[in-house]
C-alpha cells in the first residue's frame, strides 16, 4: 500500500499546537516502521517556517525521494483565485504520486478543489487515528489498514468509449509508417473512437477516409482537449514534421518507428541545428557536431529527449528500441509488435510462384535471391553482392535483385550481369517479387532503432530469410530466420546462401516457420492490442507527466498570470526529461586564478561534460545572485567551442544530482541557500571533499579564513547527501570527525573516495628557464638535492626542513634544498629566512613561480622529493615524483602512505634533528641504490581519475557509511 | 560585510541545530523528574520537542528569514524563468488561447 502523508497541517501556523504535534508524531511513527508499506510525505514548499527543519526530521526516517514538495503560485496578495489554483496544484501533486491512501493532517485541511474527473484516492484524517494506542490496543498501521477496508472504493473509470486523436503519415504517403498505420487502424478501432489528423485530408486513401473522420492538422490545437488519448507516430523522416511540432504543446503517447531521430531534428531545426542538437543531446553531441560535422553528429545521437520530454509514454517495436529510449531519458516506454503489411488478412493474396515469375520475366529454374526495401548503405549492398557472387560463382542460374528505391548513391555494382535494382515498385510488383523469390536476404548496419517491415513481408510470404543479428533483427526467433552474426563476412553470407540454395526442404521449413511467426506475433490484432495496452498504461501511470497535463487543463481558466502558474507547476513537477548531473563550477567560472582545486575542477569537468552517459545529461552549474545557473558560456570556453545557448536557470530539483566539485569554502551565502532550496526540491548534493584541515587544524590557517571555511565545510557536511573524498585517508578522517562529534550531522552519510589524476609530463617543452631556475639546476647537477613543491604554508614543514638542512650543512654535508612554491600565509618569518639565508643561491634555492616546464626539469634534476607536510588531502607532488621514478622522503602520515602505495622513505618527528638524520640516511641509501620507489610507476591520468569519480558518484556502492547513534528512549 | 554575512550564517546554523528546543526539552524533562504533573501534551512535547519545528519559531526569526522563499534573481541577460517553466507557460498560454481565454 502506498500512503501519502500530507503534512500541511504541521506547517500551518493557524493549526493548534496539539493537533500539529500529534500529526507530526504519527507521521514519524508511520514512516519509521512502514511495515512493508510505502510512505511518501507531501510538504508545502511555499511555507517557509520550519520547512528545512521538518525536512531534516523526515529525512531521518524517509529517503529523500519520498519527501515531495508542492508549490503554490507566489502571488503578492493571495486571493480566492490563488487558493483555488494552489489547491489544484496540491491535488495534482497527490495524483502524480498515485497513492492508495491519502492521510491528511486533519479533517479540515482537506484539498478543497478536487476536479471530479481526476482519480481520487481513499482519504483519511490523521486526527481520526489519534486514539492512544493503549486504548485501542492496536498499532497505527493496524488501525490504518482497518479503516481503509471500510473506506469507499476508488472512482471507476468512465464507461464511454475513449476518443483517440491519431497524428502520423497515412497512405498514399510513400513511407512504410503510413502502410503500417493503415494495416493496424482497423484493429485499433476496437479500443477507441479514432480521428485522423493529416496535413491534407483530401489526399488520404479513400478506404481510410470512408472509415474514419479525417481532419487537418491545423485544426488539431483547437480540438486537442476534446480527446482522451493522443497517439503520435514518429520516424526519422520529414513525413513526421507535423506530429513533431504538435506533440510539444499537446503531450500524448509517441509510437517510435526509429529511435534515432537526428534527420528529423535537423529538418525541424533548419539553420539552428547547433542549438537544437545541444538542446537535444547536450555537450557531447555539440562537440561531435563541431569536430566531425552534421552527418556524424546525427548518426551518433538519437535526439529523442526534447521530443519525448513531456510525453505520457513511448511505444517501440523491439527490446533494442526500449534500451535506446531508456538511454535517452526517463520517459516510460512499452514494446508492442510491428503490424504486418502485406501478409495481413484482407490484403490481396500473392500470385503462384510460376505466374509471378512469368509476370517478371524470370525463368522458372533460376535461383532468385532478393533484398527487399530501399537500397541504402545501411542495407550492406556491397556485402550482399560479394556474398552472392561467392555463393553462386559455379552456377550461372542465379540472380540477385534489390527490390526498392535506390538512395544515397549506394548503387550495387551494376557491371555484374546477375545483379539488378528495380527502383521503387508498386505494391502489386512488390507482391510479385515476394511470390517469385527463392531466398530473401535482409542485412542491416548502423541501426536507428527501426524494425524492418521488409523482413516481416518476406517472412509473411513464406520466404526463407537470411538476416544479421543487428539492432532489432537480433530479436528474431532463430528458428524462423537464418540469423548471421552482427557483422557477417562475405564468406559467411555465401555459405548461408549455398546451404539454402542446395536444400529445398530447408528453404520450405524455414519459410513456413517464418510465416507462422509473423502471422501470429505480428498480426494487426496483436499489434493493436499491444498499442492499446501501452497507451492505457501510459495514461494510468502515476507520473508528473499525466498529472501536469491534467493540472494545466484545470488551471487554464484561472485568472492568475500564466508565469506565476507556470512557476508553481514547474517547481512542483519539474520535467527535464532526463536525470542531470550538475557540476558546480561557481568559483572557477567567476574567477580562475589557477589554484590546484580549480585545476582539478577544470580537468574533471572537461571530461565529464564531453563524455556520453546513457540516461543522464551532464551540465556545469554556477551560483549567481541566489540563482543556480547552467554555466554554458564557461563550458564553451573550457571546451573551446562557440557557446550553443546562453546561461539559463538550472531549476534543479528531483532527479538531479549536484556535484560540488569546486572549492565550496568560498560559496556565497546566497548560493548556499539556493543549493539548499534545490535540495529541498529533491536534488541530491554530492560534495567533493579535498581535506578537513580547516576543521581539524585551524591553527594552520589565518583565523578569519579558518573560521569561515570551517563553518562552510561544517554546514555542507551537515546537509549534503553523499561525500566523495580525494583520498581514503580524508574519508577516514571525515568518518572519525563525524563519530567524535567534531562535525555534526543529524542523519546518515555515505562516504567514498577517488584519486586525483596527474598529467604532469616530464618531457614538457616550454620556454627557457628563468635565471634562478638555471642556477638551481646547476647546483642540483653538482650535489645531491631535495626538492620541496608547494606553497609555503605553516603546515608544509619548510621551517623544519630548513633547520634540518642547516644542521647538515654545518656538519659538512654538501647538499641542496630547492623550494618551489610561492609565499602563502602566516609564514613571514620562514619566507624572510629563506630569502635572506646565507646559503641562498648556493645550496638553498627558493623559486616562487616555477612554470610547468621548470617543475619538470627540477623533478628530473633532483635526487628526490621531500614531502614534509603535516597534513594533506592528497599530495600531488608525490604522485608527480613517482611518475618519473624519483625517490621520496615523506613524513609518515596516512595520506602519503596511501598515494605512494608505501614506496617512499619515511620520517616522523617534528624537530630538525630527526629530519636531518632522515635526510642523511636518504642520501646514503640513494648512493647505495637502495631507495624504494626509484622505478617510474603508472599514475592515474585525468581520464581515469574522472572515470573513478564518475563510477563512485553514479554506479558503485559507497564504501563507507556513517550513521548517528540510535536515539535514547523517552524519559520516564 | 563578509564578517556580518558569516555571523548571520553561523547564527542560522546554530539555530538549525535546534538549541532552543533542547533547552525547552531539558527544562520539561527536569520538571517531570522533579515530580511536576504536566498535561499529556506537555509530556509528549518534552520528548518530541526536537521533532517540532514550531516550538522554536519565536526564537528563530533570523533563521526563518534566511529561508524565506524568494524568486531566483538571475543576473542581467539571463531569463527569469527557467526552461521547464518557459515550456509550461507556453503550454498554458496555448491552452488558454485555444479555449478562447487568452
Amino acid at each position: 500500500m502506498h500512503v501519502v502523508l500530507d503534512l500541511q497541517v504541521v506547517q500551518d501556523e493557524a493549526v493548534s499546537l496539539d493537533v500539529a504535534l500529534r500529526a507530526l508524531d504519527l507521521a514519524l511513527v508511520l514512516a519509521e516502521a512502514p511495515c512493508g508499506h510505502r510512505v511518501t510525505a507531501l510538504l508545502n514548499g511555499t511555507r517557509p517556517a520550519g520547512l528545512h527543519a521538518l525536512q531534516q526530521k523526515l529525512r531521518r526516517v524517509l529517503p529523500p525521494h519520498a519527501i515531495v514538495l508542492w508549490h503554490a503560485p507566489a502571488t503578492p496578495a493571495p486571493g480566492p483565485g490563488t487558493l483555488a489554483a494552489a489547491a489544484l496544484v496540491r491535488a495534482a501533486a497527490v495524483v502524480a504520486l498515485a497513492p492508495d491512501l491519502l492521510l491528511l493532517g486533519s479533517a479540515d485541511s482537506g484539498i478543497t478543489a478536487w476536479p471530479t474527473a481526476w482519480p481520487s484516492p481513499v482519504t483519511l484524517a490523521m486526527a481520526d487515528l489519534f486514539e492512544p494506542p493503549e486504548a485501542s490496543g492496536k498499532a497505527p498501521w493496524e488501525v490504518l489498514v482497518g479503516r481503509i477496508a471500510g473506506a469507499p472504493a476508488r472512482r471507476a473509470a468512465p464507461a464511454r468509449r475513449l476518443r483517440l486523436a491519431h497524428l502520423g503519415p497515412l497512405p498514399p504517403q510513400p513511407t512504410g509508417v503510413a502502410d503500417a498505420t493503415a494495416s493496424v487502424l482497423p484493429a485499433l478501432c476496437r479500443y477507441y473512437d479514432i480521428t485522423l489528423f493529416v496535413p491534407e485530408p483530401d489526399q488520404v486513401a479513400a478506404p481510410l477516409r470512408a472509415a474514419f473522420p479525417v481532419r487537418p492538422t491545423t485544426a488539431f490545437a483547437r480540438l486537442a482537449s476534446g480527446f482522451d488519448r493522443i497517439l503520435y507516430q514518429l520516424g526519422n523522416s520529414p513525413f513526421h514534421h507535423d506530429p513533431a511540432m504538435l506533440l510539444v504543446d499537446h503531450p500524448g503517447v509517441v509510437l517510435l518507428h526509429d529511435t534515432m531521430l537526428g534527420d528529423l531534428t535537423a529538418h525541424l531545426a533548419g539553420a539552428e541545428l547547433g542549438a537544437a542538437l545541444f538542446a537535444a543531446e547536450g555537450w557531447p553531441a555539440y562537440l561531435c557536431l563541431a569536430e566531425h560535422g552534421l552527418q556524424a553528429a546525427i548518426r551518433a545521437h538519437g535526439c529523442l529527449a526534447p521530443l519525448l520530454r513531456e510525453q505520457m509514454g513511448a511505444i517501440v517495436h523491439s527490446t533494442f528500441g526500449v534500451a535506446q529510449v531508456h538511454a535517452a531519458g526517463d520517459v516510460p516506454v512499452w514494446q508492442a509488435p510491428l503490424p504486418l503489411l502485406y501478409g495481413a488478412p484482407g490484403q490481396p493474396a500473392l500470385l503462384p510462384r510460376r505466374a509471378a515469375r512469368t509476370a517478371l520475366g524470370i525463368a522458372a529454374d533460376e535461383m532468385l535471391v532478393v533484398c527487399f526495401g530501399a537500397v541504402t548503405p545501411a542495407k550492406c549492398p556491397g556485402l550482399l553482392v560479394e556474398g552472392f557472387e561467392r555463393a553462386f560463382a559455379a552456377t550461372g542460374r542465379a540472380r540477385l535483385v534489390f527490390v526498392g528505391a535506390l538512395l544515397d548513391g549506394s548503387a550495387p555494382d551494376s557491371t555484374r550481369a546477375r545483379v539488378g535494382v528495380t527502383g521503387r515498385v508498386t505494391p502489386e510488383a512488390w507482391r510479385h517479387w515476394l511470390a517469385a523469390a527463392d531466398i530473401a536476404v535482409q542485412l542491416r548496419r548502423n541501426s536507428r532503432g527501426e524494425t524492418s517491415g521488409a523482413v516481416m513481408d518476406a517472412m509473411a510470404a513464406g520466404l526463407p530469410t537470411i538476416a544479421n543479428a543487428h539492432g532489432a533483427m537480433a530479436e528474431l526467433p532463430p528458428d524462423a530466420v537464418l540469423l548471421l552474426a552482427d557483422i557477417p563476412t562475405p564468406d559467411e553470407l555465401a555459405q548461408a546462401l549455398r546451404v539454402l540454395a542446395e536444400d529445398a526442404g530447408l528453404r520450405h521449413r524455414l519459410g513456413e516457420a517464418g510465416r507462422r511467426h509473423v502471422t501470429t506475433a505480428h498480426a494487426s490484432e496483436a499489434a493493436a492490442a499491444g498499442y492499446a495496452a501501452a497507451i492505457e498504461a501510459a495514461y494510468a501511470l502515476p507520473s508528473g507527466r499525466v498529472a501536469a497535463d491534467m493540472l494545466l487543463k484545470a488551471l487554464a481558466p484561472s485568472r492568475l498570470p500564466a508565469d506565476l502558474l507556470a512557476q508553481a507547476v514547474a517547481a512542483t513537477m519539474p520535467m527535464h526529461g532526463i536525470r542531470r548531473l550538475l557540476i558546480d563550477v561557481s568559483i572557477v567560472a567567476r574567477q580562475d586564478i589557477g589554484t590546484g582545486i580549480q585545476r582539478v575542477t577544470r580537468e574533471i569537468a572537461r571530461r565529464l561534460l564531453s563524455g556520453r552517459v546513457p540516461g543522464w545529461r551532464v551540465e556545469a552549474l554556477r551560483g549567481d545572485r541566489r540563482a543556480l545557473l547552467l554555466a554554458r558560456e564557461w563550458v564553451a570556453g573550457l571546451l573551446r567551442v562557440p557557446c550553443p545557448a546562453p546561461d539559463d536557470l538550472a531549476e534543479a530539483g528531483a532527479g538531479d544530482r549536484i556535484l560540488l566539485l569546486d572549492f565550496p569554502g568560498m560559496i556565497e551565502g546566497d548560493d548556499m541557500l539556493a543549493l539548499r532550496q534545490a535540495q529541498a526540491r529533491g536534488a541530491e548534493l554530492v560534495l567533493v571533499l579535498y581535506d578537513l584541515l580547516p576543521i581539524l587544524h585551524p591553527e594552520w590557517f589565518p583565523p578569519l579564513s579558518a573560521t569561515v571555511t570551517a563553518a562552510y565545510q561544517r554546514a555542507l557536511l551537515g546537509c549534503v547527501d553523499q561525500v566523495i573524498c580525494i583520498s581514503r585517508s580524508v574519508a577516514l578522517e571525515l568518518h572519525a570527525a563525524l563519530a567524535s562529534g567534531e562535525v555534526q550531522r543529524a542523519r546518515a552519510l555515505e562516504i567514498g573516495w577517488f584519486h586525483l589524476g596527474s598529467d604532469f609530463r616530464s618531457d614538457v617543452a616550454g620556454a627557457a628557464p628563468a635565471e634562478a631556475v638555471r642556477v638551481a639546476l646547476a647546483a642540483m647537477a653538482r650535489m645531491p638535492s631535495l626538492l620541496m613543491v608547494g606553497t609555503v604554508e605553516p603546515r608544509k614543514g619548510h621551517a623544519q626542513a630548513l633547520a634540518a638542512c642547516e644542521r647538515l650543512w654545518a656538519a659538512g654535508l654538501d647538499a641542496a634544498l630547492v623550494v618551489a612554491g610561492n609565499q602563502g600565509w602566516m609564514t613571514e618569518a620562514v619566507c624572510d629566512h629563506l630569502a635572506s639565508h646565507p646559503e641562498a643561491g648556493r645550496r638553498l634555492h627558493w623559486l616562487r613561480h616555477p612554470s610547468d616546464s621548470d617543475l619538470a626539469a627540477l623533478y628530473q634534476a633532483s635526487t628526490g622529493l621531500l614531502a614534509a607536510s603535516l597534513g594533506e588531502g592528497f599530495g600531488l607532488p608525490l604522485v608527480e615524483a613517482a611518475r618519473i621514478g624519483k625517490p621520496i622522503l615523506a613524513r609518515d602520515i596516512p595520506v602519503f602512505r596511501e598515494v605512494t602505495a608505501g614506496q617512499a622513505c619515511w620520517f616522523a618527528g617534528e624537530d630538525a634533528a630527526s629530519l636531518a638524520a632522515a635526510i642523511g640516511d636518504f642520501f646514503l641509501a640513494g648512493r647505495a641504490g637502495t631507495l624504494p620507489g626509484s622505478q617510474a610507476r603508472r599514475i592515474l591520468n585525468w581520464d581515469e581519475s574522472a572515470a573513478q569519480l564518475f563510477d563512485q558518484v553514479m554506479v558503485a556502492p559507497w564504501p563507507l557509511r556513517w550513521a548517528p547513534a540510535a536515539a535514547s528512549g523517552p524519559p520516564g | 560585510m563578509a564578517r556580518a554575512r558569516a555571523e548571520r550564517l553561523s547564527y542560522a546554523y546554530r539555530v538549525d541545530r535546534l538549541w532552543p528546543t533542547r533547552v525547552l526539552r531539558l527544562s520539561l524533562y527536569v520538571a517531570i523528574r522533579l515530580g511536576a504533573r504536566l498535561p499529556v501534551w506537555a509530556n509528549m512535547a518534552a520528548w518530541n520537542a526536537h521533532r517540532l519545528p514550531m516550538l522554536h519559531r519565536p526564537l528563530s526569526v533570523a533563521y526563518r528569514r534566511s529561508l524565506r522563499p524568494y524568486p531566483a534573481q538571475p543576473p542581467q541577460g539571463v531569463d527569469h524563468a527557467g526552461p521547464a517553466q518557459r515550456r509550461i507557460q507556453r503550454r498554458l498560454e496555448r491552452l488558454r488561447l485555444t479555449a478562447g481565454l487568452g
